[in-house]
């Protein structure tokens, strides 16, 4: 299972270390180019110092000996180098060269590669190094030339061949050192830069987790307060007070479907209580009706009376047992197959109706039917009997029935759907007895209908219309009629 | 002892009369709640078999509405109802017992006696008035004879409920008005000296078992139940 604690943890973490490993190139990379920078400028003074060595003594070029003033050029283990050539008409010749290069011959002048600029190169001793080549036209020397108020700075400027005397040559000096001191600052840095990155990093994990299970608390919390909710706790309600934005509309939604849980358990509380009420009293009639009849000697006509009472409780303990099973195969039919022809509900509305006459055993039954033309529905015909005849029957059974105040069965089709609204007079319901209209065993009165009704049939009749996709609702009109409206889609 | 059932199913509500009937109580019987709490107001009922669920007026209603009445009346609720919780509200409206349907008939006697007996503070199920036994439970009357074994008496279930009344207020004089209350239910056709002959039958059946004379007359008063008068 995914926690989102975790994953925000690894995230964020994840981020960080990203975020740091570039920062940690991108130093480096400043660091080494600046030190590179830094390397090259000192190899240009190298160069310089040597230049200043080398000057044209009567169209001689000569240099002095670098080694009494620059120590770095001695042989010894971190020595540096040059080598300085003069030209010699096409060719080159060895002006100069380090001492610390001793007789070894090392690069030639036409080696050298990039004429003038700066490349990596491994060093006569075999470190690695970087060389800086320059090409210069050297000065000449005025005390050499006899005039020393001459100014051949003037004339012969240094660094440009333009304007160069024709008959001082050029020289190419190469300085070489080694960067194994700047390798090793480089890898120092980036030993630091890696050991100070993954530091950063473990502690921002650890950042990371605190601050995540901090900011998830709430959530947390919620969890727990949710955890506690049973079914005998339903009644509970999330605070919502103190809630992050974010949670509270989940803390809002889930008090919701408490509500509903809560309303649906207590629904099925209800039904349960209910069935088991009604399963136990018939047994209880019975059990009476023999043990008392058992706990005297009773005649012959006695015991005759004693039987037509208990088939009288078999009787009613069977319909009971049925509108049971038939409310729970409807509950359980829910997506039955839709028939393909369609029926007219206007004939099942007259056919229950004088049906129920009949079985009323009256002359005549205050029904009224008003269906102006068919009502086509699709459904099946014994399915809308069954409902249409339940609802007649529930009407005629609870309602305040007269001549002046008939069960009205009032149908109308449009394009979509086909509605039935049965209405009668119904003096004692409130708006709330009808919320609970379609509750199994539900009843104004908690006692057992003289009259053999269970409570089951507006049930049973909703579970019914539900299987072919109609809508069964009530609701209470102005003039205290229960109005009950089933609307079957075409 | 006098008993009222409330029940609106017809079927227990008439086995269960009948058989308190057989068992020499005095039975009215009603099949809604509205009724049951007159009824209750109206007469001076030992015990009231209760159903929970009732037209016009539920059962626990009609407690409540008695126990506010100060009704002295035991009340034995009778219910399909059996979680813990139904109990409880049932017991803590001031039911003094409870009893889920179905149930035993003997189960119901039992109660009912046990609550007649709470009734009139009668703690042991025997009741004894010189040399006379009385035991509640099995619904029998003995008496000890001076030399010999004890005889059990053999009385009309009206006869035994009329010696256990009076011996159940031994001692002190019971009104003929009283005893027509406990005694007899709206069912019975009282005639006017039902109580004295009664009395006369129960009397005749005491001394034919060698009982010494118990029951005396208080002249325009009643009878009372006591040991050693002449």
């Amino acid at each position: 299972m995914t926690s989102i604690r975790h994953r925000t943890s690894m995230l964020v973490a994840l981020s960080i270390a990203g975020l740091l490993a570039l920062g940690g190139l991108g130093l480096f990379a400043i660091v080494r180019v600046a030190l590179a920078q830094q390397f090259d400028d000192r190899l240009l003074t190298r160069a310089a110092a040597l230049q200043n060595l080398i000057d044209a003594k009567a169209g001689q070029i000569e240099m002095d000996k670098a080694g009494e003033v620059m120590p770095w050029y001695r042989p010894s283990g971190d020595a540096e180098y040059f080598v300085a050539w003069v030209r010699d008409g096409q060719a080159w010749r060895v002006l100069a060269h380090s001492e610390s290069l001793g007789a070894s011959a090392w690069l030639g002048a036409g080696d050298v590669l990039p004429r003038v600029g700066v490349a990596d190169r491994a060093l006569p001793d075999g470190r690695p190094g970087r060389t800086l080549t320059v090409e210069f036209i050297p000065e000449i020397d005025p005390e050499a030339d006899g005039d020393p108020n001459a100014s051949s700075h003037a004339a012969l400027p240094s660094g440009g061949l333009a304007g160069t005397p024709a008959n001082v040559p050029a020289v190419r000096l190469v300085v070489a050192q080694s960067t194994v001191p700047l390798d090793r600052t480089l890898a120092t840095l980036a030993l630091a830069i890696g050991a100070v990155g993954l530091a950063l990093v473990l502690a921002s994990l650890a950042a990371t987790r605190w601050a995540v299970r901090r900011g998830t608390r709430p959530l947390a919390t919620l969890s727990a307060s949710v955890a506690q909710i049973g079914p005998d706790t339903l009644d509970q309600r999330l605070a919502i007070d103190g809630l992050p934005t974010e949670l509270a509309p989940v803390a809002g939604r889930l008090n919701e479907l408490l509500a509903r849980l809560d309303d649906a358990f207590a629904r099925e509380r209800r039904f349960t209580s209910a069935a088991s009420h009604e399963l136990r009293t018939p047994i209880a009639e019975l059990r009476m009706l023999l043990e008392v009849g058992l706990s005297r000697e009773r005649t012959p006509a006695r015991w005759e009376q004693t039987a037509h009472d208990g088939l009288g409780v078999l009787d009613r303990a069977q319909r009971l047992t049925e509108a049971l099973l038939q409310l729970s195969r409807a509950e359980a039919g829910s997506h039955a197959a839709l028939p393909d022809a369609m029926i007219d509900l206007a004939a099942v509305m007259r056919e229950q109706a004088a049906r129920a006459l009949e079985a009323s055993g009256r002359d005549v039954l205050h029904v009224f039917i008003d269906a102006p033309g068919p009502l086509p529905a699709r459904i099946d015909l014994a399915l809308a009997a069954s409902i249409i005849g339940n609802l007649i029957d529930n009407a005629l059974r609870h309602g305040d029935v007269s001549a002046d105040r008939p069960v009205r069965c009032v149908g109308t089709s449009d394009a979509a759907a086909t509605s039935i609204i049965i209405s009668n007079h119904a003096p004692g319901l409130t708006d709330t007895d009808v919320t609970h209209l379609f509750e199994p065993f539900w009843r104004k009165d908690t006692a057992r209908d003289a009259r053999g009704g269970f409570g089951l049939g507006l049930a049973v009749s909703r579970a019914l219309a539900a299987t072919v996709g109609g809508q069964l609702t009530a609701h209470m009109d102005h003039q205290q009629h229960l109005q009950v409206t089933l609307k079957l889609p075409h | 002892m006098r008993v009222l059932i409330v029940e609106d199913s017809a079927v227990l509500r008439d086995s269960l009369a009948q058989g308190l009937r057989e068992t020499g109580y005095a039975v009215d019987a009603v099949a809604d709640g509205k009724r049951g709490l007159i009824y209750a107001q109206t007469t001076d009922y030992d015990v009231v078999v209760l159903d929970w669920m009732l037209p016009e007026m539920d059962g626990l209603s009609v407690l409540s509405a008695m126990r506010a009445k100060k009704l002295p009346a035991a009340v034995l609720m009778l219910t399909a109802r059996d979680t813990v919780d139904d109990k409880v509200r049932g017991l803590m409206s001031g039911a003094d017992d409870y009893l889920v349907k179905p149930f035993a008939l003997k189960e119901l006697l039992a109660r009912v006696a046990a609550l007649a007996r709470r009734r009139h503070n009668q703690t042991s199920p025997t009741l004894c008035v010189g040399p006379l036994t009385i035991n509640t439970d099995t619904r029998t009357a003995t008496t000890l004879q001076a030399h010999g074994p004890a005889i059990t008496l053999n009385l009309a279930p009206r006869e035994y409920a009329l010696l256990c009344y009076l011996a159940a207020r031994a001692g002190k004089p019971v009104t003929r008005a009283e005893l027509e209350e406990h005694l007899y239910d709206d069912r019975s056709q009282v005639f006017s000296n039902a109580i004295d002959s009664a009395v006369a039958a129960l009397r005749h059946k005491l001394d034919a078992a060698g009982c010494p004379p118990l029951i005396h007359t208080r002249r325009k008063i009643g009878y009372v139940l006591k040991e050693g008068e002449a």
